[in-house]
């Protein structure tokens, strides 16, 4: 029986799209007969935010600061000094990394594991520091644009030696995975052999029911779903529908998702007077039935990895109105084809922005137009090729 | 009506399988049993010793027996997982050729499943037993199961809750949820199957304090140097659970690796080895083996 180690750096209670794919792969891989074994490093004894088979075995590598080694010891307290000079990042690099890839590289010798995947950064450096120690053939995945996860100083540690690490680490993988054929470009050219595509998958029961497009539009609702967050930018969806909403007194908006910045938009909205036509609506356990109810999907990020909410709301026959320089997106949608995709260059795209929405609110011929090639325009993303193609890396490997 | 398999791997021994299926047999639980014996590689005679013996049983015996044969003798975890492969029943128990259940056993350990499974709902659980401990020409010893402490830290210790699979009734999927024995352990690989088990949520209970099952004990022809490779091999597997203990914690645990692989060094008579093995203690832990020659007025293996 082939093992397969699945690595990622926190687990326990975590709701995110990463930990989503992270269980499913698992769950996958049991039942295609693969000995599957969860790493992951956290100093909690939380368990999975989603449900796990029980012949996985979850391995949680966190080791105590009393059993730690000396070395790290000495990097810890280094590295709680300063982290400004370059000197100083190597030693944060170390802290952080070190006893996590020691543990990954001793416990993948011992058990001999045949293959290990890595989710996000975090866990792509320290299994790829572990090399030195195992066999075991390495794939990383990739979950965002590859700018942003590999470039962006805000995003992930902003330790520079860490910047560099992660990109210069990349040479040790066997497979680097992408979410979309355009993100390869991105990497060295030498690199370019070991990269492969595997796009997020749209869960089966969304393709059941063939959309109603004059039924959806009659739901007069603007829907957008994703963490409140600053990546987001709902700020500029609220800017932009509070320019018209008091032409569409019938219509309403709708966000669902939490995070940081829910109480600068509830100020925002307070502020802008738009009453009852935002709701801020929080986690809801079944988005499905939501995306049945609305009528638009408006998504006013900066970027997106995949853009999963947009892809499932296509798949609901919802337009979607977004940014044209919105990379994980613009894959997929198409203006007037499937929405309508807007210009951000002038003052952050606000206008460009309600003038769409209000294309498809005072459009009908258009708005059903879109629908109608919602749901075909996003059918690729199919559970079954999904797994298919990791089937396919899987069986190249081991 | 509930049916139990009883996986028994045998070598070259069918008088101790007799036993062993003996107690099987005068069990008082009134269900089914479905006996599987995968023998593995034994020699021509005992073969035809063996099938005689069990075809002899299945005309006499309501249970079912079964045979599964290795072509060749691939060892005790590779044939502990072909008895694995084999789980045709909802409940499975395991025992080892030479090794006796009282008749109680299934009949108590049943109590506890049904019990465990509204005390524990959701869990697996395996349900171990107190035993008998009988070394070759000695009298036997009661020996407890601790349950009811922290179980990965009792099985590490290995005193007081010890990894004998053949103490062991549990539902298939409880095993089966465990996976496979690892086939680089020739030796100890059920410590590392329980080890595996209790990290991953696993709970084992047991039933009233009365000894269940008798092991006949004996270190004859067992290899201390192969016994020490193991007990590496599993401390190397799973040094992140010993790693989540103290550094003392786990040095002891060194210790007792040397110190138990010396018994077994004495105990087949290789001298140098039990020295080597014991001075290897004494460094690792000095005052405690000086504590050790203290309290027992010598050296205690």
């Amino acid at each position: 029986m082939k093992k397969i180690g699945l690595v990622i750096r926190l687990l326990g209670n975590r709701s995110g799209g990463a930990e989503r794919l992270y269980c499913e792969l698992a769950n996958w891989l049991v039942q295609e007969g693969y000995e599957v074994h969860c790493l992951y490093c956290e100093s909690g004894d939380g368990k999975p935010f989603y449900d796990i088979d029980k012949k996985v075995r979850m391995v949680n590598l966190w080791i105590p600061y009393k059993s730690r080694s000396i070395t790290t010891k000495f990097y810890d307290l280094v590295a709680a000094k300063d982290s400004s000079s370059k000197i100083m990042s190597y030693f944060g690099f170390l802290s952080k990394h070190n006893e996590f890839s020691k543990c990954l590289g001793n416990y993948i010798k011992y058990n001999s594991l045949d293959l290990t995947i890595s989710l996000l950064p975090p866990a792509n450096t320290p299994l790829l520091l572990s090399k030195r120690y195992h066999n075991s053939k390495i794939i990383v995945t990739n979950h965002n644009v590859p700018e942003q996860d590999y470039e962006n100083k805000n995003r992930w540690s902003k330790n520079p030696y860490d910047i560099l690490m992660r990109k210069k680490l990349l040479s040790r993988a066997d497979k680097i995975h992408v979410l979309f054929e355009s993100f390869k470009n991105w990497f060295e050219p030498d690199l370019s052999g070991r990269i492969t595509v595997i796009e997020n998958y749209i869960s089966d029961s969304y393709f059941s029911i063939l959309p109603e497009p004059e039924a959806l539009y009659q739901k007069k609702r603007l829907i957008a779903v994703g963490r409140l967050a600053d990546v987001k930018n709902y700020h500029v969806l609220i800017e932009s529908w509070s320019k018209i909403h008091l032409k569409h007194p019938d219509w309403i908006l709708v966000i669902f998702g939490k995070g940081p910045d829910s109480v600068k938009l509830k100020d925002m909205c307070q502020k802008l007077n738009l009453g009852n036509s935002v709701v801020l609506a929080g986690h809801t356990k079944n988005i499905y039935e939501e995306y049945k109810k609305s009528s638009i999907l408006c998504h006013p990020a900066l970027y997106e990895g995949f853009g999963l909410s947009v892809a499932e709301g296509l798949a609901c026959g919802l337009p979607v109105v977004a940014f044209s320089d919105c990379e994980g997106v613009n894959q997929f949608v198409f203006n007037d084809v499937n929405g309508i995709m807007c210009d951000r260059s002038h003052s952050n795209g606000v206008n460009e922005f309600s003038e769409a929405l209000e294309k498809l609110i005072n459009n009908k011929k258009i708005y059903l137009d879109l629908s109608e090639k919602s749901q075909s325009s996003v059918k690729v993303f199919s559970e079954v090729k999904y797994y298919e193609k990791w089937k396919k890396l899987i069986e190249e490997l081991i | 009506m509930v049916r139990v398999d009883v996986l028994i791997p045998h070598y070259n021994d069918v008088e101790g399988l007799k036993l062993s299926i003996n107690s099987v047999l005068n069990q008082t639980w009134a269900g089914i049993f479905r006996i599987v014996i995968c023998d593995d590689g034994s020699g021509f005679e005992k073969k035809i010793e063996l099938k005689n013996y069990l075809a002899e049983l299945n005309s006499v015996s309501r249970h079912n027996v079964c045979l599964i044969e290795n072509l060749e003798n691939l060892g005790r975890p590779k044939t502990r997982n072909v008895l694995l492969n084999a789980i045709e029943s909802e409940y499975v128990s395991w025992l080892d050729a030479g090794d006796e259940w009282y008749p109680n056993k299934i009949k108590k350990q049943f109590n506890s499943i049904y019990r465990s499974e509204f005390k524990y709902p959701g869990k697996d659980v395996w349900v171990t037993c107190d035993y008998d401990w009988q070394w070759v020409g000695r009298r036997r010893r009661k020996r407890i199961q601790k349950v009811d402490s922290d179980q990965l830290k009792e099985l590490l210790v290995g005193q007081n809750l010890r990894s004998y699979l053949w103490t062991i009734l549990a539902s298939a999927e409880a095993f089966k949820n465990n996976g496979y024995f690892d086939e680089s352990l020739p030796r100890l690989q059920d410590l590392d199957y329980f080890i595996r088990f209790v990290a991953n949520d696993g709970i084992l209970v047991k039933p009233d304090r009365n000894p269940l099952c008798v092991y006949h004990k004996s270190d004859i022809g067992r290899d201390a140097e192969e016994i020490k490779d193991c007990y590496f091999h599993i401390h190397n597997k799973n040094r992140y659970i010993y790693q989540k203990f103290s550094k003392g914690f786990q040095r002891n645990r060194v210790y007792d690796v040397y110190m138990h692989t010396a018994r077994f060094a004495i105990n087949n008579n290789d001298k140098v080895l039990s020295y080597k093995f014991i001075f290897i203690s004494a460094l690792i832990s000095p005052l405690r083996f000086i504590y050790g020659v203290i309290v027992n007025k010598g050296i205690k293996l």
